[in-house]
C-alpha cells in the first residue's frame, strides 16, 4: 500500500485553478451557440510530486474532460493549468511539445487505443520517434525491449500485432507506450475498467510498482471507488462538473463529509454477504450538464438539502486539515 | 424432479463450430434453481456464463453454436416439466417471455429505437396473454409504475433515446416481468450503469422478487453484486462450473483456488487501510478456448498446481458436504494446508 511520500515540502507538479470546459451546442440556421454543456465547471486541485491523485465520479461528472484538459488534449474554456510551476494554459503547440514529453496518458479501452496495423514494437517506439529520443533505430529497439520487460511482457513479442494479445496484455502495451518517453506525470483514464477482475489486480499492482520504481506522479481517473481508494494517496470526488470533496483516501472513506460521497460509498456492493449496511439509495438520475441545478448541483438528489442549497454555490473549503468539501451544511456528517 | 425445483440443468454442453476449431464454450455444466431462489453464476469473460443463459432461452446462434448434450428440465407455469433442449421453436416461443424472461447488459441495444416504450412492453402482453392493444397498454403503464418510473402514462409514448440508462433498464425489467415469468434471467443487468443507479436497480429487483416471487438467474462478474443478491453461487471457469455453494460459504469458506484467487483480487473498501495488503492478482491470462490446458483448465494459473495430478485428468465436481461442490483434485489438501497456516 502506497503512503503519501513524506517530503519536506510537498511541491505541486500539476496545479489546476478554476478550470472550466464548456462545450457549445449550436443551433438555428446561423449556427449560433444556443446552450453550453458545462462538462467541467470551476474545478481547482493540485497533484503533488510523487503522489497518486484519484479522480472519481459517475458518467457525466466531467472526470475524463478534466484529465484531457490538463494535458491540453482539449482546450480549456477558462482557468489555468500549471505544470512544474509553468503556466501551460495558452502555450502554443511547438512550445507545448516539450511538456507533452513529460505528460502522458493511458486510455481505458485497450482494444481501441492501439493501432491494429502496427506492431507492438512500432507502437511503443512511436513516441520516441516523435520526440526524437534514443537517436538510432538500434537504441530505440533496445529501449522498447526494456519497456516490454518493465511492464511484464516478453521482449520477444516485439514484432507481434495487438490482436495477438489479451485485454490485460494490451493495457500493459498502452502503459509501456506512455512510459517510453520517461514522463513525470501520467493521466490514467479508467485504465482497468475494461479488464476482468483477476487481470485488473495485475494492472493495478503493475501501476503501483512502476510508480514506486520511476517516481511517477499519477492522476488516476476511475468510476470504481474501491480501485481508486486502493491506489490513491488523495481523492477528489466529482459530480456534474464540480469537485464535491477532496481528502486523503483514508479520511474520505472513514469520514466522508459530503452527502454525495456518503451516498456513493454506501452504493458500492461489498463482496461479503455477512456485512449488512444501511444503503442510501439516491433517487433519480444525474441532472443534465446543459442546465445544472442552481446553487449546489447535487441538491436535487441530496437527502440533507435545505432551502439555502438552491441559492448559493457552495465553495470547496477546508473543513479539517487537508479535507475539503463543497457543501454549506456543517451540521451533518 | 423435486417439487421445489424450477429448473434443473444437467451436463449441458454448448459447442461452437468455428473455422479454427471447436470452442467448447459450455462443457458439462449442471446446476438447479429452486422456486423463489436467486442463483448467481459468476465468471470472467470466456467462462461460458452468458452462453449458459442463452442456452436456457435456446438463443444460441446456430450456426456456429449448438447444444450438443445435456438436459434442461423446466417446470412451466402449468406445472408440467419439459426438457428445454428438446422443445421445438414454436413451443420455445410460448416459453420465452411468458415462463422465462431475460434482461440484458446493454439497455440501449436491447430496446428497439424506432418503437415507443409502450408498444414494446405491450407487444409481449398481447402475444402471450391475448389482450387487446388498449388493455395491453394499460397494463404496460401499470408495469412502468411498478418499476418506479414517474408519470408512467406519459412515458408510454417515449422512445428509448429519450430515457437515461437507468430508466431504460427499468423499462427492460418492466417488459420482462409483464407476463409474470417464473424465471428471470438477468445477464449483467447493472454492468453498464453507474453505482448509484446500480443500487437503485438492485433494490428494485430485490423488491420485485419479494412481491412476485419469481426465481432469478443472475449472471455477473461483480462479486459485490453477488454478495448482495444471491442465495447460491456457481463459479465458472473456461466452460465448467468449478465451485457451487450457498452465498456465505462461497465468500467465507471457498474451497477452489480460482474462487479464492478471485476474492483476493478485488480491492475491498470495507477493510481498513492499515490492514490492507497488496492485491493478490491471479497470474497469467484466461486460456484460449480453442486450446484449453490439459487436465484442470485453471492449472497454469494455480498456485497449488501439482505436476502429474492437475494436468492429466479433468477433475470431477465433488460434493464436499452440505451441497458445497468443488472441482479440484487437491481441495482437501489445500484446505488442511490453509488451516495449518491459520
Amino acid at each position: 500500500m502506497s503512503m503519501p511520500t513524506p517530503t519536506a515540502v510537498a511541491t505541486s507538479l500539476v496545479e489546476v485553478q478554476n478550470l472550466k470546459k464548456w462545450f457549445p451546442i449550436r443551433g438555428g440556421i446561423l449556427s449560433r451557440v444556443v446552450a453550453n454543456v458545462k462538462a467541467v465547471n470551476d474545478v481547482s486541485f493540485d497533484v503533488k510530486r510523487g503522489e497518486v491523485l484519484g479522480l472519481v465520479g459517475e458518467s457525466g461528472s466531467g472526470k475524463t474532460t478534466v484529465g484531457r484538459t490538463v494535458l491540453r488534449l482539449i482546450e480549456p474554456t477558462s482557468g489555468t493549468i500549471r505544470f512544474d510551476g509553468h503556466d501551460i494554459t495558452h502555450l502554443p503547440k511547438p512550445q507545448l511539445r516539450a511538456y507533452r514529453r513529460k505528460m502522458q496518458i493511458i486510455f481505458q479501452d485497450p482494444f481501441a487505443s492501439l493501432n491494429p496495423r502496427m506492431t507492438v514494437g512500432d507502437i511503443i517506439a512511436e513516441p520516441l520517434v516523435i520526440h526524437n529520443l534514443e537517436g538510432s533505430a538500434q537504441a530505440r529497439t533496445e529501449r522498447v525491449a526494456e519497456l516490454l520487460q518493465m511492464v511484464g511482457l516478453n521482449p520477444d513479442h516485439i514484432r507481434r500485432y495487438p490482436h495477438e494479445f489479451s485485454g490485460g496484455q494490451r493495457q500493459r502495451i498502452g502503459i509501456a507506450r506512455a512510459l517510453a518517453v520517461r514522463p513525470e506525470f501520467i493521466v490514467a483514464d479508467e485504465p482497468v475498467s475494461a479488464l476482468d477482475v483477476s487481470i485488473q489486480a495485475q494492472v493495478v499492482n503493475l501501476l503501483q510498482d512502476l510508480k514506486e520504481q520511476l517516481g511517477l506522479t499519477i492522476l488516476f481517473i476511475a468510476h470504481d471507488l474501491a480501485v481508486v481508494e486502493y491506489i490513491s494517496d488523495r481523492i477528489a470526488v466529482m459530480y456534474l462538473g464540480k469537485v464535491m470533496e477532496l481528502a486523503s483516501s483514508k479520511d474520505l472513506y472513514r469520514s466522508p463529509k459530503h452527502p454525495y460521497t456518503e451516498a456513493l460509498l454506501s452504493a458500492i456492493p461489498v463482496p461479503d454477504p455477512t456485512v449488512k449496511r444501511e444503503r442510501i439509495v439516491l433517487q433519480g438520475d444525474i441532472p443534465s450538464p446543459i442546465n445544472p441545478p442552481s446553487g449546489c448541483v447535487f441538491r436535487t438528489r441530496c437527502r440533507y438539502a435545505i432551502k439555502e442549497c438552491a441559492e448559493v454555490v457552495p465553495e470547496l473549503r477546508e473543513v479539517a486539515p487537508g479535507h475539503f468539501k463543497a457543501c454549506i451544511r456543517d451540521d451533518i456528517l | 424432479m423435486d417439487e421445489k425445483r424450477l429448473l434443473e440443468v444437467k451436463d449441458l454442453k454448448v459447442h461452437f463450430f468455428t473455422d479454427d476449431g471447436v470452442v467448447k464454450a459450455v462443457d458439462g455444466v449442471s446446476f438447479h434453481i429452486d422456486k423463489g431462489e436467486t442463483l448467481a453464476v459468476v465468471g470472467e469473460s470466456g467462462s461460458g456464463k452468458s452462453v449458459t443463459s442463452l442456452a436456457i432461452m435456446r438463443l444460441i446462434p446456430n450456426p456456429p453454436g449448438r447444444i450438443v448434450g445435456g438436459e434442461m428440465l423446466f417446470r412451466g407455469k402449468d406445472g408440467q416439466v419439459k426438457d428445454l433442449v428438446k422443445q421445438d421453436e414454436a413451443s420455445m416461443r410460448k416459453i420465452r417471455g411468458n415462463d422465462i424472461a431475460m434482461i440484458f447488459q446493454e439497455p440501449m441495444t436491447s430496446l428497439n429505437p424506432v418503437y415507443t416504450v409502450g408498444d414494446q412492453i405491450a407487444e409481449a402482453i398481447m402475444l402471450h396473454q391475448g389482450k387487446s392493444r388498449k388493455e395491453a397498454l394499460e397494463l404496460s403503464a401499470e408495469m412502468l409504475d411498478l418499476v418506479g418510473i414517474p408519470e408512467p402514462r406519459k412515458r408510454l409514448s417515449n422512445y428509448p433515446h429519450q430515457m437515461s440508462g437507468g430508466m431504460r433498464q427499468r423499462v427492460m425489467i418492466a417488459m420482462a416481468l409483464s407476463c409474470n415469468p417464473s424465471l428471470l434471467i438477468a445477464d449483467e443487468p447493472t454492468t453498464a450503469l453507474d453505482v448509484t443507479i446500480q443500487a437503485q436497480i438492485l433494490e428494485l429487483m430485490y423488491k420485485l422478487q419479494e412481491e412476485i416471487g419469481m426465481s432469478i438467474l443472475f449472471i455477473t462478474h461483480n462479486l459485490g453484486v453477488v454478495a448482495e443478491m444471491a442465495d447460491r453461487v456457481v463459479v465458472m471457469y473456461a466452460g465448467r462450473a468449478v465451485e457451487e455453494a450457498d452465498v456465505t460459504a462461497t465468500f467465507k469458506r471457498s474451497k477452489h483456488p480460482y474462487t479464492m484467487g478471485l476474492l483476493n483480487s478485488v480491492p475491498r473498501l470495507d477493510l481498513a487501510a492499515e490492514h490492507r495488503q497488496r492485491l493478490e492478482a491471479i497470474p497469467g491470462n484466461v486460456p484460449n478456448p480453442l486450446h484449453l490446458p490439459a487436465g484442470c483448465a485453471f492449472h497454469p494459473r494455480c498456485k497449488y498446481f501439482q505436476e502429474g495430478r492437475c494436468n492429466t485428468d479433468i477433475p470431477e465436481l465433488q460434493d464436499t458436504g452440505g451441497g458445497h461442490m468443488v472441482r479440484c483434485v487437491r481441495w482437501a489438501e489445500i484446505q488442511s494446508e490453509l488451516e495449518v497456516k491459520a
